[in-house]
């Protein structure tokens, strides 16, 4: 038996630590810095409204937590009301405007470690405090932050490597970790999703779908006329099981996840255009494109290799 | 560092697999809560349970202002200037629900304290909200339309 534990132990290692080159780093710290600049920008004529000491949900609400060491923009706010002599609206404000400045910094690469770490704590406080409206794509961003926090961001493309604060790597052990972690990360998510999905009974009979697309929340498109036709959103139903059941096999299979990726990235662009929910399909596309975006390439290149040495060019003598 | 490096792999994987599979293997009170404080900080140990097992009702919100000379029927607390805030402001009515009693009586109360600062003449809101009950396909094709159910009211009076 400890020999199995042994053996399962160095094949599981053998398997996340490898090397892989760095670019698909640089895609995720511009990515996702750029992604939470726009996420909050969106809500900026409602920051007051949704963090402000007097929004919707007050901060002697929101500050009723759980766990009070969470950060909270309340707690940040007065700090620099207090040390700036501002109002806390403006202490608000300007909390949101210092995520701005170092999701840039993040975006450039520039002191990566330190400004990622600020950008993953204003995020967590914005999180905390508004806790009421945050859904998917916030969790998401926040799982994104967090694995950024020990990613080796700042080794590629960076201002911190330009100046020698890090040193430039092509290749690396760590950026291989790094992106075994989210493909690991995102098979659990979709696998456990897809199991959860099966436990109810409309997932199995077309009524998700249908239910999924006529809710009123979205209120983008009318799908009423699908009642006519149960048997479309019951194919579409099980296309959204197999898609994110299959995630978690068929993303390891060579070639096979080439379609795989872009059956979830149309799965999410889908999700974009029937229910609106933008920012959510994207952070989804975002984190599947980086963590398997690699590997589909080399396929691809593999791929047309093969063909290439197939039909070599017919050469002039 | 290749030890420690592995020894935080094992973990954090273990701890996300506890997460999301609901397993109750750790049931003293202090694994639960260290689970919940790393899911809190990290939310890759959290409840990915979108549109699961089954796509639950959504809500709509009224909210009714009453003042010395005025009365607002159609108060708009939730400016919806785009679609990303209009899904956060259904968000919040969603959690609303999966919160506790007391818990619902001081976000409501919140909600109307936020109505009575923009607008000072207001002393008295009401705060319901409806439940919209969707009808099946076979339903639909019946005849039946979506109704709405009043589930919550909650007077708030600003003396």
């Amino acid at each position: 038996m400890p020999n199995r534990l042994i053996k399962i132990y160095n094949k599981f290692f053998n398997f996340i630590e490898i090397s892989k080159s760095t670019y698909p780093l640089f895609f995720f710290r511009t990515g996702l810095s750029i992604f939470c600049l726009v996420k909050i920008y969106i809500l900026h004529e409602n920051y007051l409204t949704f963090f402000g000491q007097y929004g919707i949900t007050q901060w002697v609400i929101s500050k009723f937590s759980d766990y009070l060491f969470l950060p909270h923009i309340g707690d940040i706010s007065i700090f620099l009301s207090n040390i700036l002599a501002i109002s806390t609206n403006d202490a608000t404000i300007l909390v949101i405007h210092l995520f701005y400045i170092f999701c840039g910094l993040m975006c450039i690469g520039f002191l990566t470690r330190f400004s990622t770490f600020v950008c993953f704590y204003i995020h967590l406080a914005l999180m905390n405090t508004g806790g009421g409206i945050m859904y998917g794509v916030d969790t998401f961003t926040q799982i994104a932050l967090f694995y950024a926090l020990f990613f080796p961001l700042g080794s590629t493309y960076s201002f911190d490597s330009l100046i020698g604060i890090t040193k430039y790597r092509s290749e690396s052990l760590s950026a291989g970790i790094s992106i075994r972690m989210m493909q690991i990360q995102l098979c659990i998510v979709y696998f456990i999703t897809a199991v959860d999905k099966c436990k109810g009974h409309q997932w199995l009979n077309g009524e998700a779908m249908w239910r999924s697309v006529t809710l009123n929340i979205w209120n983008n498109h009318s799908f009423y006329w699908l009642a006519n036709f149960p048997l479309v959103s019951l194919l579409f139903g099980y296309f959204v099981l197999i898609i994110e059941f299959g995630y978690a096999f068929f993303m390891w299979m060579k070639g096979i996840r080439v379609i795989w990726l872009f059956l979830i990235v149309s799965l999410h662009v889908g999700i974009g255009i029937v229910m609106g929910m933008w920012c959510f399909a994207s952070i989804m596309i975002f984190l599947s494109l980086f963590a398997f975006g690699d590997d589909v390439v080399n396929d691809i290149k593999f791929y047309c290799n093969r063909k290439a040495a197939k039909f070599p060019p017919i050469t002039s003598v | 560092m290749k030890a420690l490096r592995r020894i935080l792999i094992l973990l954090h994987f273990f701890i996300i697999i506890l997460g999301v599979s609901g397993l109750k293997v750790l049931r003293n009170p202090v694994f639960v809560n260290l689970l919940s404080v790393y899911n809190s900080f990290t939310n890759t140990n959290g409840n990915f349970s979108f549109f699961a097992p089954n796509v639950g009702d959504d809500y709509s919100l009224n909210l009714k202002g009453y003042g010395v000379s005025k009365f607002d029927e159609n108060m708009t607390l939730f400016p919806e200037t785009n679609n990303e805030t209009r899904l956060r402001y259904r968000t919040l009515l969603w959690h609303f629900f999966s919160g506790d009693k007391d818990m619902m009586a001081l976000c409501s109360r919140s909600w109307a304290i936020f109505c009575m600062n923009k607008d000072l003449s207001l002393d008295k809101v009401v705060v319901s909200i409806y439940e919209n009950s969707y009808p099946s396909m076979s339903e639909y094709r019946k005849g039946k339309r979506l109704s709405a159910n009043l589930v919550y009211e909650s007077v708030i009076d600003a003396k």
